[in-house]
Formats: C-alpha cells, structure tokens, sequence
C-alpha cells in the first residue's frame, strides 16, 4: 500500500487538478525567487496511509505554494513562523505552524464524514445538502467488529434505529424498529432496499460487500417509499471497484461462542428432597442445562476482488459462513456469490448489473429462533424445568422420555437430538441499471430488478416434542417467491446561478408472487428409521397443503430539489401508490412530504468561530403500511379443518376463516421532524440533534371478536398510535495526536409511545404468542393514553403463612415491554499499526415478563414440580397458584452491554506477499450489566415484525451467545 | 458517417426508453381470491356442505378431547380433582368458586359458538345448494340444526344465560338472552333436526357417530327434562320430555339403539365400535392425530405415573359401594371403579387403597379406560369413544318424565328396570318400591356416575347444596389454596362465569 499512489479515476477531475496544479507550479516559480529562510519537507499521505501525490502546499497569506510530487513527497522554502496549509480535493484541509523542524509528515483526513454522499431513495445527496433526518453507516464504522450479519452494523450505531437481537440461534430473525412502534398489529419491521431494489432481505447479505448503510428515519425522508415507508426505510448500497490495481483480499475470522450465563436450578438430590419419596436418582441425574449448551464454533470467510480495468469496473467476492449454535445440533450456514459490474458503454450510457446469489442453510431453527422447539412448552422451558434426578440417558444407552415430576413434557434433550431439519433457503437477486444523459442536466434511468427466493423447510422429529410419547413426523414445506421491480426515473437538474434544481419523476411497477405447498406425514408403517424425512411415503398419515399470493403497486413519484446558494435547502416529494392488497376505492393513496434544511452558520459564523457550520432542518411527511397478507378484504373457508368420522381416516372439513372488513385501507403515519446540525472545533466535533412527532392512524388493527360472531380477531383500520422521541449523534475526534488518533461516536435515542384511540374501547386485552403453562394467556394489555406493550396481571403479595403464593385480586398494568431509551458508545483508538475498538450500548426503561423463570419457581401447568434453587428459599411461596402475569415475573430489563471489543494489528506491508495484513481478537457481547435475572434481557419470544403489543415476553427464549473471535484480513 | 449511425442509434435510444416508460402499463390490481382460497359463496354443492359440517365436528372434538370441555361438571358429587398444580380451575368448579378470569372456563364457550359459527353458514346456505341429492341436504342442513341446538344446550348447561347469534357474517354486541328465548332456540334446533335427519345416518362406525331422527329425539327429551327443572321451572314440559323419549324407545331399532350387555367395554378402544348405546358420541383416530385427552392417566393418581385431573368424590363412591351392594348391582359398581392393582408405575398402586396415595381420592374407570392394558389407558390420549348422550339416558329421561309429570305406567317402570338390570340388579323395581321419579332420579346418580352429567341433574333439581353437604369428612381439604366449597347461592352457584377475554370485548356481557 505504501507505495501505491492515489491517482483520482475521474477524468475531468484530472483535468482540473492538472489545470489546478500548472497554476500552482506558476506562482511557485514566481514565488521562487522571494523564497527565504527555511526548507521543509515531508510525506503527505491519507488516513488510510495511502501517498497523495498532488497535494497543495501553501505558505498561509503569501502565495508562497507547492505540491506534492509521484511519491507524496514535497519541499518548500518558508519563512520563520510561517503556517503551512496543506490541501487535496476531497480531504479535509490541514494547517501546521512552522517550528524548528525541518520534516513535516502531513496525514489528510478524507472529508467522507462530512460530505459523503448519502442515499435518498431514487437518487443520492450530499450529506451537507441534507434536509431530513438520514442516518448512514459506512464499511468503516463496523469495519473493526467480525460480523455475520447486516443487521450487527447497524445496531447502535444509529440514533433512532434500535436493533435487539431477538434470539441467540443463528440465523435467527433480528427485530428492527426506526423511531418505536407506529402499528399495533401491522408489521414494524422497516422497509430494506438493497441497491434500488425495494423488498431486500438483510439477513442473506453478505457483510463485506455492503460499502454503506443510510437509514431514512423521518417522513420528509421516507415518503419517497410512501406505502411501505412508515416503518423507516434501510438503504444499502453493495461495493464497487475502485480505480487502480486490481485489489485482492482474503477476511477470515473462527469465532468460540457460549451461553453467557446459567440459571441456578436444584440439584437432583434437591429435587428428590421437594418431589418426595416417587422420585429416585437415575444414572446420576443430569445438569440439563449443560447438556443442553455447548461451546459454538463459527467460521467466517470472505474473499474479494476488485477494480476498475478501462470503462469497466467490477467488484466480485464470495463469503463462507459456518456457525454452530450455542444449543446442541443447531448451526447455520451460508455461501454466497456477488459480481457488481459497472460499464461506461459511452460517456453518456452506462450499465450496471449486480448478481447476488446465495444459499443458506438453517439446521433446526425454528420459528425464526424465538424458540428452540416446535411445542412451547419445550425448548429452554423444558430443559429448565425436567427432572434433574433423571438423566435423560440410561446406562444401557435408551431414553428416558417422560417424567410426571417437573416438567411433564417429552425430554428436551431427545427431542433436541433426534431432530433433523433445514431451512434451506437460495436467493438470486439481480439488478439492472440503466442510465442514459440525455444532456448534462438531463438523465434516465432504468432500474430493474428481479429476487428470486426458494426456502426448502425440511423436519424430521424422531421424537416430536409434547406431553405425549407420539410416532416420528416429518413435514415439508416449499415457499417459492418471486418480486419484481421496474422503476423509471427521469431527472432534471440544472443551476441558476446560485441556485441549484434538481428534479426527479418516477413510474414504477412492482409485483410480489408467492408459492407455496408442503406436506405432512407421521405414523411410519415400521419403526427404526434413522432419519425419517426422505421416506415419508411410508407414512400412515400423509396430509398436503399449497398456497399462492399474488400483490402488486404501481406508483408515481415526483421529487424537486432546489438549493440557494448552499444555505437554503428545499425538498418536496409526492409518491402516489395504488396496492393490490385493498379493494378499488381503498387502494390509491397519496403520500406528500416537505422539508427544507439552512445553513445559519453561513449567517454569523466567522473562521475563527469555534463553529466550523450550524444547520437547521424542519420537515413534514406522510407515510404509509400496506403490509398485510393478500386477499384480507375477502371472506375465507378455511381448510384443515378435518374430521374422522370413520375413526380410522380423515374427512376433509372446512371452517370458518374470520370476519374480514372489505374497506381495509392504508395505515397512515404522520410525522414531523426538526433538527440541528453543529459542527465545531475543526469539524473535530459534530452533534446532531432530532426531534420527532409521528401519528399513525387509521391503525391497522386486529380487534377480537366475540366467541359468539366467530371469535378470533378482524383486521381492520382504527385507532392511533403517537411516537415522540430525540435522536442525537455525537461524533467526535477526541484525540488526534501524530500517530494515535481516537474518535468517539455517541448515539442516543429516546422515544416515547402512546396510544391516542383504540377506535371505541379505552383498552383491549391482548393475548402472549402463547402460554406456556397452559391456559388463558390474557397478559398484555392496550391502553388510551399509555404505550404499546404493558404487561396485564396481578399485584404479587408474597406468600402467606402457609407457604401459599398470594395475589391481588384484580388485574392491572404491571410493567411495560418498550424501551424508551437507547445508546451506543463506539470509540476506535489507532496508534501507529493498533486499532483498538469498543462498543459500549445500553438499553433503558422497560421490563421483561420473564416467564421462563416464573414456569419453574412454583408448580404451574405443565411442570408439576419447580425446579429452580429459590424455591428453597424460606421467603419463597412453595404453594398456590403461580400466575405467571404478575409482578413477581416482572423485571427490570435494562440493560448495559460491552457489545464489541477488538484490538488489532495492521501490519504495513510484507513484501512480496501482501500489501497489508492485519490480525485481531475480538469478544462480542462481553459482558453486562443488568438486574436481569434471565439469560438475557435482549431476547423475547415473540416473532420480529409485529411484536410490540407483546414485546419483551421472555418464555424460553435462546441467549445472544458470548463470543470470542479471531481474525485475519489479508489485502494483496 | 459513424458519427451519424451512432447518433440514430441513440436518437432510437431515447425513443426505446420512452417507449418503456408508456408501454410498461399498469398491473391488474384486483385480488382474485378464488384462485387460493375457498369462498362462503362456493358453498352451493352437497359436497361442500359436507365438508362444513366435517369442520364443525373438527371444532366439537378440538374443544371436547380436553376435559375442561366439562368444567361445568365438576361441580357435581361425583367427580373431583387434584388439588394443586394446573388442575386449580378444575378444583374452582368442584367447590362453585370459578370467577370470570379463572383458566379452562373458556374452551366450552369458544367451542360450542365456533360450531354455532359455521352452523349458522350452513344453515344459511342451504337456498344456495344445488344438488340431485335431496336426500343428503336435508340430512346435512339436520345435522347443521342439530350441531347448534348441541352447542346452545352445552352452553346454557355452563354458563346459564349466554347470547343468541344465529346470522352469519354479524360483529354486533349481543346481550345474553333469557332461559327461555335459549330453551325456545334449543327446542327449534332440535324439532328441525328431527325433521330432516334420517332414522339412520349412512356411512358411519357406530351409531351416534353421526346424528339420526332418534337423535334429536333423544336430546328433546333432556331438553324438556332440564325445562321441567331449574331454571325455568316449567312442569308442563315433563309430559313432552315423555313423549319424545318414548318415541325413540319404542322406535329403537329403527334408529338402532340398545343398552350394551358389557358396560364395562363402552369404555375401551376394541370395543368403542362394538356397542349400539352410544346415542350421540366423538369418535377418534389417534393416529390421524384426533384423540380423547380426557381418559386414561388422566385420571390416575401420580404412584401410577398420572396426572390426577379427574377422581372420585370419596362420599359418592362410599354411597355407591353401599347402593351396589344393596341392590346387587356391584357388577357396575365394579365397571364403575378401579379396585385391581394398576400395571404402572413408579408404585404400580392397588386401586382399593387409594385412601393410602398422596392424594387420596378412588379411580374412575371410565375415566381411566375399560381395559387397564389397552394402550389408550397407559397414555395421556386415546381413542376411546367422547359419549355425550347414552341410549340409558333415553330410557331414564323417560321413566323420570313420566314420573314427574304424575305418571305411573309400566313401561315407565320397565324403562328403569332395563336399566338396572344390565347394572347387575337381581330384582326390578315397581311403584311398591318408592316414588319413580325419585327411584329414577337416584339411579341416573349411579348409571352415570363420572359422566359429566350428575352435575346437571343436581342443577336442575336444585339439590347442588345438599349434595355439597354431603361430602366426606375425609375429603381432601385444599391445604394448597386455602378454600372452602361455596355451600349455596343462585346463578352464579350453579353456572360457570362468563370468561374474562368475553368481558374484555363486551362489558355488557356481565348483565
């Protein structure tokens, strides 16, 4: 690297610094004569080490100049006290008073952090001409921390954006919220657009290849994705070749992974001591919990190259995920492909297509990971709560699958065992982009794209999990999608003088089809079948199903931007979209935005304020969910429903599919945003602050029915949610001394959530995903004027004297699920080749129904006999009704969590072998701080999009593993 | 020359891709539906039809293969529970002191108007069929009549007064009716299933299996029965709970109903086919995943590896032990209860020592299964037969109808004494024995003992209280929790609250 030398690939950028540096070259032969005094010299380099050539010298006041020569070196003839000002286009300009050295070495940070260039959905601004609230995260923010997932680099890394890693099983889903929880029952899961392509799945991506992440969090922002944009829109960008020579590198890193903490549970003899004399010691007990969590190996290889040959430029890599998780017989794995190809066909027409394939394979995850079995009662429930006097293993080497004490479900360990399955899933994304200048001022361009997705659900249980011994089953489900985009966009952009139009218009079609089918089969003719799955044609039982869903928008868009003089910034959309999803009359929906941004820096600031900028933002959009199932508005007999009347063989029956409101219509969320940019002390310190007011009406509800019109629930658009909150992003270098620099980034998020009207009632009672001890499960309650997910049960009063556990009588609120305040801290410290890294986040002001724990402290439905060690405290009840809403299983689940630390080591060069190599060890997830009493206050049981009414339910839920990692990044 | 080609080119160029921007017209955004999913509107062929009231037993065995389908019953003398762990609500019930918000309450009621639910559309649907069948829609639209007088009559047995909803597709808030607009709405199902059901139901098992004319003849008779008692109290309908039982007597092998010689395998898997007594039962298919919960270690104690959901009153079984023995009737005494050793473990324990267990408390063996070896007993489910009503009932509605409506005759008396003969008695009963309905009344006690039906007799006859009265002084205290048995009151005595998920939509549901 050290001998490489920056050329920039733009030709007319070439140009000018070549006009630029005649120019120079001219007054410093002018000025050569006058020269005086003292002779410095020195390197000029990035930040990244690389040589400038070309880079401005100037003696400050005079024009006195130089510039850098082919190896970034330079000499100049200044006088005593001068003030060196070095300069280099796109880097920030640097000044050095002259002392009594005679070397000066020049480091120039690249402006990249002030005037990157930031993606807005169909186009792209500079971070300086901003108008809303956007949030980006580039390849050099999580570039120190070993990733295997998108959604890690997100995660505190932006203010607004809350990232909770749900579940520690890999591949599991990642819970995403951008500014809280607009929708009740509606998907809160932001929108992912991944090169222009609206519908992107982060969890399939590849980490290396994502050169940045820009967030869109307030409407001004995301009304350019009008129906799909109330969530907050994510926007990555995939890398491309740089200019220069072909760059080669090689990332690999082998990461341990355990469960980061145990629950203190009886010892056999313990247990034996509280079931009573039925109990006996079996083959020595078994500490299930041991059994259960292993030490989790992952290896992670990515390799890339890249460059720019000519008029093409191309970026091709490849990634090998292999992780196991932290539970026996789970593990992930993921292969991938990319070729992003850009070709300047002409000055004028340019092509680029991007291919991304994977595969990925999921062994036993299920339910997206918010559990670990497919009965709820099982997974880490059971293993917590079965007998520990007996093992699940005899001597002899058979199972013992039942127990009537403590848990009564079919041994967890078994279960865990004898299963076989994967979720195979393969993706082939591609992406064409044409664009074409018609003129300088005016551009089309076509986007195309196409994702194509296979999930292969493959399960064989050789001992299905449930209060009963029941044959092997297999089960197979195929979901075949298939989503299309065609966008169109014309742009117009031209400067009157000082002031600067850019238009956009937009027509775009989208359609999304998905298949599915699947069967069912259990009953074996003959039993001692290994491994189930392929002979399920000899299944008794053999049950089929198969689906399709078809959804389309069209859409119009249009976008004017206007900037005067670099101090007013103006920028107004409409997105009109028609869905599929609603009927005619329902289906058109007109999302506008407004937002203007204003440098009043401009206005008083001088050079020798502290203030290097101050911008005001204000803005004002509306956005839209469409995000419900095809075919919602239409009534349904469902099938299923079967029935053997013969007692020997299934009837095919139908039932009732629910009510349906056939004027369903858009949920539309309000939101208004205004904030402040500073910059200060050479751009060393940047804060920016939000504020933000979103209402979401027209809520799309999923209201209970009563028993006598059908039960369930119907969908239907009422009620209101209110989100007020700050986002503020501090980034700070804090030192910056020769050779070791420290720069700081502190994001802090603080949201408030409130119910403003439920369409009628002043609550609805809600129920948990499930209840696992059976039973009513009536624990969550939605309430005017208090935020989405309180917690709905009794006051706990202790025990009484007879040991019995005692309650209120009536029910109420007893705790709240949200957070509503959320940090990271992330700092990286360079000296010289060392990069030490560490993120600190924490999460705020919100309680867990630790159900996990409240199913083993007193005997409950399903197991029959508690088996955590406090039972053996005196002050615990050892009697009595253990419901588990209620307060003595709410906790405090805040939260403050070492999340990454990595020290590495950046070797220069090795000649002959690689421009650059770098080694680091890392930990994730290294330790926190929590009153907590589960494994990890972090995950929740529920599923990831619409979990808020129910969030933070922790029954069973698997642990974010502690991780430690090591790796190498090889640079040829 | 090529400059000129190259400028035509992208001259076309522009034109191409404004050509793609007009010509990518828009996409057909109207849902079609039917390409996936099965419309109420397709419901206009017998086949259909069929499979809507495929779907209503789905329903009826999703909610009755659990035993909280029968909370109500617990609170008769004959059945009891556990006292700790998840059978609180049972013990509730047992001792009338459910509330809205205690578990298991609800199964009963969402079940019985998830069949209303899709009765009401087959009922509803039935101008739209169209078939050469006639014989079978009629069959079916009975069936439909007489799944929802079977679940009104299941809900107004639990929870006393509950809302009427006969219209498909409704969100409105219905207030509960009165007794009699239920009693009135029961009756009409009833007499509308009578009327289109077949005297036999083809293609089934077992009769009962499936409703027939005596079917719906048969659950008249309990409803007239049940409008002679409590609540409504009107002793005009005694004579018509006769008429109705009387006319499926005498017609019983034209519906193909008969007392069993062997009680006993009413409650075993070989023989759940192999019996003609079952008037109305849910039969199951364990391995098609469809099965009854509600027997075999349900109802052990935990020395037998049970989950002790459903015992014995200790007073009922000493009463019952004194009756068979004076009556001659131990062979259904025997039939009745496990009094032989268990074959399980962990203390494979002797059924007539079950004062010595942790939980004290005798064995129903129709709750644990006829048959100790069978595998349904040694399980959690089973493929024993769900019966709601028995041919038995039929003949003791009648006798005790009789009875109560001032009658006397012989074959009244011959009805009880069927009865009590395949119980074992070696000698009939006659007016010189006592008041009928009285004799009858006490022998239904015994004939149904751990059937979910004691219950309802006691409620009917406002005898709850001084069957509570009666318990054992040995009776398991509930130590646990700390209650007593609520000895008396009114409604809320006799009948089941309505759940709290009910309320929390609908407040008025409280009136």
């Amino acid at each position: 690297m050290k001998n490489q030398i920056k050329i920039p690939s733009n030709p007319s950028y070439r140009r000018g610094v070549f006009v630029f540096m005649m120019l120079l070259c001219g007054t410093l032969f002018m000025g050569a004569g006058y020269a005086q005094g003292l002779t410095i010299s020195g390197s000029i380099t990035d930040d990244q080490g690389e040589l400038l050539l070309g880079a401005n010298i100037l003696e400050k006041g005079t024009s006195n100049g130089a510039v850098s020569d082919f190896d970034g070196n330079y000499s100049i003839t200044v006088s005593q006290g001068a003030v060196l000002v070095f300069s280099y286009v796109g880097y920030e300009t640097k000044e050095v008073v002259v002392g009594t050295q005679t070397t000066i070495n020049v480091v120039l940070t690249s402006e990249n952090t002030l005037d990157e260039v930031v993606l807005v959905g169909y186009g792209t601004q500079r971070k300086s001409d901003l108008t809303g609230a956007i949030s980006s995260v580039g390849a050099k923010d999580f570039e120190n921390q070993p990733l295997t997932r998108a959604e890690d680099a997100l995660q505190s890394r932006t203010a607004g954006v809350n990232v909770s890693k749900n579940s520690g099983a890999p591949g599991g889903d990642i819970k995403i919220r951008i500014r809280g929880s607009n929708s009740i029952t509606g998907d809160n899961q932001p929108l992912v657009v991944i090169d222009g392509i609206i519908g992107g799945d982060l969890a399939s991506l590849n980490t290396n290849d994502i050169q940045s992440i820009d967030v869109l969090k307030d409407a001004s922002a995301t009304a350019i994705y009008g129906s799909r944009g109330s969530n907050g829109v994510i926007m990555v960008t995939t890398k491309k070749g740089k200019a220069g020579v072909p760059q080669v590198s090689v990332n690999y890193f082998l990461s341990s992974s355990v469960v980061p903490k145990k629950y203190d549970l009886l010892s056999p003899s313990q247990f034996v001591d509280l079931a009573g004399p039925l109990v006996e010691i079996v083959n020595g007990g078994a500490d299930y919990q041991d059994e259960y969590f292993r030490t989790a190996i992952t290896n992670n290889l990515q390799l890339t190259a890249s460059g720019r040959e000519g008029r093409v430029n191309y970026y091709l890599s490849g990634n090998l995920v292999d992780q196991e998780g932290i539970v026996i017989n789970t593990d992930y794995k993921r292969y991938s492909l990319r070729s992003n190809l850009n070709v300047d066909i002409t000055d004028k027409f340019k092509v680029g297509l991007n291919i991304y394939g994977s595969k990925e394979d999921a062994h036993n995850l299920i339910a997206g990971g918010s559990r670990g079995a497919q009965d709820v009662r099982g997974g880490v429930q059971a293993i917590l709560g079965w007998n520990p006097a007996l093992n699940y293993i005899n001597a002899d080497g058979t199972y013992n699958l039942q127990s009537t004490f403590g848990s009564i479900m079919i041994n967890p360990i078994v279960v865990q065992k004898e299963r076989n399955g994967s979720d195979i899933t393969n993706n082939f994304n591609t992406n064409l982009n044409l664009s074409y200048d018609f003129t300088d001022q005016l551009n089309f361009t076509v986007l195309a794209g196409s994702m194509q997705r296979v999930i292969n659900r493959e399960t064989y249980q050789g001992y299905p999990d449930g209060s009963f011994v029941a044959p092997p089953r297999s089960s197979f489900s195929a979901v075949r999608s298939e989503d299309y985009q065609w966008s169109n966009i014309l742009t117009y952009s031209k400067d009157f003088g000082n002031t600067h139009i850019k238009l956009t218009g937009i027509y775009e079609l989208q359609s999304s089809t998905i298949r599915t089918a699947g069967f069912g089969a259990s009953n074996y003719i003959f039993s001692g079948i290994p491994d189930g799955f392929y002979l399920s044609e000899l299944a008794e039982t053999q049950t089929v199903n198969a689906n399709k869903s078809k959804s389309a928008i069209d859409s119009y868009i249009a976008r004017a931007e206007v900037n005067f003089a670099k101090n007013l910034y103006l920028t107004g959309t409409m997105r009109i979209d028609e869905s599929s999803r609603f009927r005619k009359g329902n289906r058109t929906g007109y999302f506008p935005s407004m937002s203007a941004a204003y440098n009043v820096g401009n206005l008083f600031l001088t050079d020798s304020s502290i203030f290097d900028g101050i911008k005001l933002r204000a803005g004002y959009g509306e956005t839209g969910n469409q995000n419900i199932a095809p075919y919602s508005t239409f009534q349904e007999l469902i099938t299923g429903q079967n029935f053997p009347f013969n007692g020997s063989a299934l009837d095919i029956g139908v039932g009732f599919g629910g009510l349906v409101d056939e004027d369903l219509t858009w949920e539309t969320t309000r939101q208004i945003n205004a904030g402040i940019d500073f910059n200060v002390f050479d751009n060393r310190l940047s804060l920016s602050l939000d504020w933000y007011k979103k209402n979401t009406i027209d809520l799309l509800l999923e209201k209970p029915v009563l028993a006598s019109n059908g039960g369930g629930t119907i969908l239907t658009n009422i009620g209101e949610v209110e989100n007020t909150g700050i986002d503020v992003t501090l980034s700070a270098t804090v030192l910056e001394a020769d050779k070791l620099t420290w720069n700081s980034d502190l994001t802090m998020s603080f949201v408030k959530n409130k119910v403003l009207d439920l369409g009628g009632p002043e609550q609805i009672v809600t129920q948990a995903p499930f209840n696992p001890a059976g039973g009513s499960s009536n624990w969550f309650l939605l309430k005017v004027g208090e935020p989405l997910g309180n917690f709905y049960g009794y006051q706990y009063l202790g025990a009484d004297e007879h040991g019995a556990a005692m309650y209120s009588e009536e029910q109420s609120i007893i705790g709240n699920g949200t957070p509503n305040f959320t940090w990271g801290f992330n700092n990286t410290v360079t000296y010289k080749g060392w990069n030490l890294n560490f993120l600190f986040r924490g999460v705020h002001g919100y309680d867990v129904l630790n159900s996990t724990l409240g199913i083993i402290r007193l005997a409950t439905g399903n197991i029959t006999v508690p088996t955590s060690a406090e039972i053996l405290d005196p002050n615990s009840p050892k009697t009595g009704n253990n419901n588990i809403n209620s307060t003595r299983n709410v906790e405090n689940g805040s939260f403050v969590r070492l999340s990454n630390l990595s020290l590495g080591y950046t070797f220069p060069s090795l000649k002959g072998f690689a421009n650059s190599l770098k080694l680091y060890v890392s930990a994730q997830n290294v330790f926190t701080i929590t009153d907590y009493k589960g494994y990890d206050p972090e995950v929740s049981s529920v599923g990831v999009s619409t979990s808020d009414v129910t969030a933070s339910f922790d029954s069973g839920a698997l642990p974010n593993p502690r991780t430690i990692t090591f790796g190498i990044n090889i640079d040829f | 020359m090529e400059q000129n080609k190259l400028k035509l080119f992208w001259n076309n160029l522009r034109l191409i891709a404004l050509a793609a921007m007009v010509l990518s017209s828009c996409s057909n955004l109207d849902e079609d539906p039917a390409e996936v999913q099965l419309s109420p509107s397709t419901l206009s062929s017998d086949d259909a039809l069929e499979a809507v009231l495929t779907g209503m037993y789905q329903r009826l065995m999703n909610g009755a293969k659990d035993t909280q389908f029968q909370i109500a019953a617990f609170g008769g003398d004959d059945i009891t529970t556990h006292s700790g762990a998840n059978k609180i609500a049972f013990r509730e019930s047992d001792w009338r002191r459910l509330t809205h918000g205690s578990d298991r309450i609800e199964t009963a009621y969402k079940t019985s108007y998830e069949i209303i639910t899709l009765a009401n559309i087959a009922i509803e649907s039935q101008s739209n069929i169209v078939s050469a069948n006639q014989d079978r829609v009629d069959r079916l639209i009975g069936e439909a009549y007489f799944m929802r007088g079977f679940s009104y009559m299941h809900l107004t047995k639990t929870y006393g007064r509950v809302p009427i909803q006969l219209t498909p597709n409704s969100n409105d808030a219905l207030s509960r009716a009165s007794y009699l607009e239920i009693y009135n709405q029961i009756e009409a199902d009833f007499i509308k299933a009578e009327q289109l059901l077949p005297n036999v139901f083809p293609n089934i098992p077992v009769v009962g299996a499936r409703p027939n004319k005596g079917t719906a003849k048969a659950f008249l008779s309990r409803l007239y029965l049940m409008w002679g008692g409590y609540p409504i109290k009107d002793a005009g309908k005694y004579a018509l709970a006769a008429s109705k039982a009387k006319e499926v007597i005498d017609n019983e092998g034209v519906y193909g109903f008969g007392l069993s010689n062997n009680f006993r395998q009413l409650w075993t898997e070989a023989n759940r086919f192999n019996q003609n007594e079952s008037v109305f039962t849910l039969v199951s298919c364990v391995p098609c995943g469809v099965h009854n919960r509600t027997m075999g270690r349900l109802g052990m104690p935990v020395e037998a590896g049970g989950w002790q959901e459903t015992f014995s009153e200790i007073a009922f079984f000493e009463d019952m032990q004194a009756d068979a023995v004076a009556n001659g009737t131990e062979q259904r005494f025997n039939d009745t209860y496990v009094l032989e050793q268990i074959p399980r473990g962990p203390s494979f324990p002797i059924g007539a020592e079950w004062m010595t267990w942790s939980d004290p408390h005798p064995l129903f063996r129709k709750i644990i299964g006829g048959d100790l070896s069978e595998p349904g007993t040694n399980n959690t489910l089973a493929d024993f037969n769900i019966y709601f009503m028995r041919y038995a009932e039929v003949l003791l509605n009648y006798a005790e109808a009789v009875g109560r409506s001032g009658g006397n005759d012989a074959a009244a008396w011959e009805a009880l004494n069927r009865v009590r003969t395949r119980a074992g008695a070696t000698t009939t009963l006659s007016d010189a024995d006592g008041n009928l309905a009285d004799l009858v009344f006490l022998e239904r006690k015994w004939e149904f003992a751990g059937e979910f039906l004691r219950m309802f007799d006691l409620i009917r006859m406002e005898k709850l209280s001084e069957a509570i009265a009666n318990r054992s002084p040995i009776e398991t205290i509930d130590v646990v929790n700390h209650i007593v048995p609520v000895a008396s009151g009114g409604e809320e005595f006799y009948f089941t609250p309505i759940p709290q998920s009910e309320l929390d939509i609908f407040p008025g549901l409280k009136d």
